[in-house]
């Protein structure tokens, strides 16, 4: 895309007004490479968010930077220049894209703060009982065989990727025919509590495969739960406090960060999971968050730079 | 037909609706300047929910809207829209505060909308009010306000970003502020030197507005 103008002086502050107005009016140029004639403006995008408080009367207002949504050259003749670059398409892409990693980072980083919480929801329990049944009947025998848990209802392919997780995770190893038990067994010894079990397992698992278990075994019942914990510990925390929400801010924040329209039962349905998993609270009108998973959180996210210009 | 006049600042704003969770300033006063017209005109296709405004300014276009609105393709997208109720927004740059005074004062039009740019939020930080900045506004944001009252001395705005909607508490959004600091807010907005946008009748050679000829009939009454 092509844009021409004419400056009287400061050719970089008319190059950005052109720019804000063609392209999009959050840019910023996040660097100038070149001579005084000929060179590159990159573009950058603040992101405003306004994080209020449903029973305060301020408002917290953040402008998140993202350095890099593309980039015109330009060139200049006299007191006219002419910028080249990508269409507005393309660099709202890019500045979705960036934007959609930090929220990313976020769901990263909050992750750790949610391993105890996450088993309490049936459908994770359910999904990790065949894990939990590979080691307890591996506890009692000291070495057994995946086919020996292929069944009806649970196929060859699915019982091989379990074992692969837990051989992958050093629970368990392979020694001839047989698995038995691995380096890492004694951290998720089977007597302890279903709870206490699963939670250790799922951290592991989460910590360092998570994309294994949403892309091959396919829980995707965590996505949503990630998703909707996300959406209240993210602007928090770029509010620096814990928020009280009514139902609009809390559905309004999750739309702005994840842009899904969903229906009002999924709604209703996901989030009253978040609530039973004790990650968000109820308290009369108003949604609030866990002080232990904030603190955590807050402190992961400063150390990694959540917020620095992506 | 009676004529219903503008009404003081703080009784207009009371209709007045916020910004919510984002930079929609802009499109937060359009929707307040033409509901307030619409009102007060009688013509309730000026009325467009804020849902539409968004989708015609290009509000959340490219996903998570991270990339703003593309300016120069506000006003025809708005006025598409628009037209069939016998108004059009306008645009004005350069305008003094006597030319600001006098749009707002005319009965006829909209109250206007001015872009401030990004000093005037720097001080709400500064005189503590009730926004708390995590960092500096970034240098270049421009803010948009409904002007509703304009002397030498000082400018009354509307400000959208004052408090949240729908919470009911706060003040009303309606800000005082001394005629120099407005100007000179106003003369450094980043895109456009002393910028104004209001809604104002459809004039065509040699066709009365429905307004026009309703008044003349009312004059043949006479």
């Amino acid at each position: 895309m092509k844009i021409r103008i004419r400056f009287k002086d400061k050719p970089e502050e008319s190059a950005l007004r052109a720019l804000r107005r063609s392209v999009g009016a959050n840019l910023y140029i996040s660097e100038t490479n070149g001579t005084r004639t000929r060179g590159e403006f990159r573009l950058g995008a603040h992101v405003t968010e306004i994080l209020d408080d449903a029973k305060k009367m301020r408002r917290t207002v953040r402008y998140v930077p993202l350095d890099n949504v593309g980039a015109y050259t330009y060139s200049m003749i006299g007191k006219r220049m002419v910028l080249d670059g990508p269409p507005r398409r393309t660099v709202a892409g890019t500045a979705a894209s960036s934007y959609r990693r930090i929220i990313q980072r976020s769901q990263d980083l909050l992750l750790p703060s949610l391993y105890g919480r996450l088993v309490r929801i049936p459908d994770v329990r359910l999904a990790m009982s065949p894990l939990r049944t590979i080691l307890l009947v591996l506890s009692r025998r000291n070495a057994i065989q995946a086919s020996m848990f292929v069944g009806h209802k649970k196929p060859a392919t699915k019982v091989r990727n379990y074992f692969t997780l837990l051989r992958d995770l050093d629970i368990i190893r392979a020694e001839g025919d047989n698995y038995v038990a691995g380096p890492k067994m004694r951290k998720v010894s089977v007597d302890e509590s279903e709870e206490e079990l699963y939670s250790r397992i799922l951290a592991f698992v989460l910590e360092q495969r998570f994309d294994y278990i949403r892309e091959v075994l396919k829980w995707t019942m965590m996505v949503p739960f990630l998703e909707w914990s996300n959406a209240y510990y993210f602007p928090a925390y770029e509010a620096r406090t814990l928020l009280r929400w009514k139902d609009d801010d809390y559905f309004g924040h999750y739309h702005r960060l994840y842009s899904r329209p969903k229906s009002d039962i999924e709604i209703l349905a996901q989030t009253t999971k978040v609530r039973d998993a004790e990650v968000v609270f109820q308290q009369g009108d108003f949604w609030v968050g866990d002080e232990q998973i904030f603190e955590e959180f807050s402190k992961q996210s400063d150390r990694e730079h959540l917020l620095v210009a992506a | 037909m009676a004529v219903v006049k503008k009404r003081a600042p703080n009784d207009i704003a009371a209709d007045f609706k916020f910004q919510s969770q984002r930079d929609d300033c802009w499109s937060v006063c359009i929707h307040n300047i033409l509901k307030e017209l619409a009102t007060r005109k009688d013509r309730p296709s000026l009325r467009l929910s804020e849902a539409r405004l968004n989708r015609a300014m290009g509000y959340g276009g490219g996903g998570y809207g991270a990339l703003s609105i593309r300016i120069d393709r506000v006003r025809p997208n708005i006025n598409r829209l628009i037209r069939m109720s016998g108004f059009l927004l306008t645009e004005l740059t350069e305008v003094s505060l006597a030319g600001l005074r006098e749009i707002t004062d005319n009965e006829g039009l909209s109250f206007p909308i001015a872009g401030l740019s990004y000093l005037f939020l720097r001080d709400k930080r500064q005189a503590g009010s009730r926004l708390t900045f995590e960092e500096e506004p970034p240098v270049g944001i421009d803010h948009s306000v409904v002007v509703l009252d304009v002397s030498e001395e000082k400018v009354v705005v509307f400000d959208p970003l004052e408090r949240f909607s729908r919470g009911g508490k706060g003040g009303d959004g309606v800000i005082t502020v001394s005629g120099p600091s407005f100007l000179a807010y106003w003369s450094q907005a980043s895109v456009d030197r002393q910028w104004l946008m209001y809604a104002a009748p459809i004039v065509k050679k040699g066709v009365r507005t429905l307004d026009e000829y309703k008044g003349k009939e009312d004059e043949n009454q006479n």
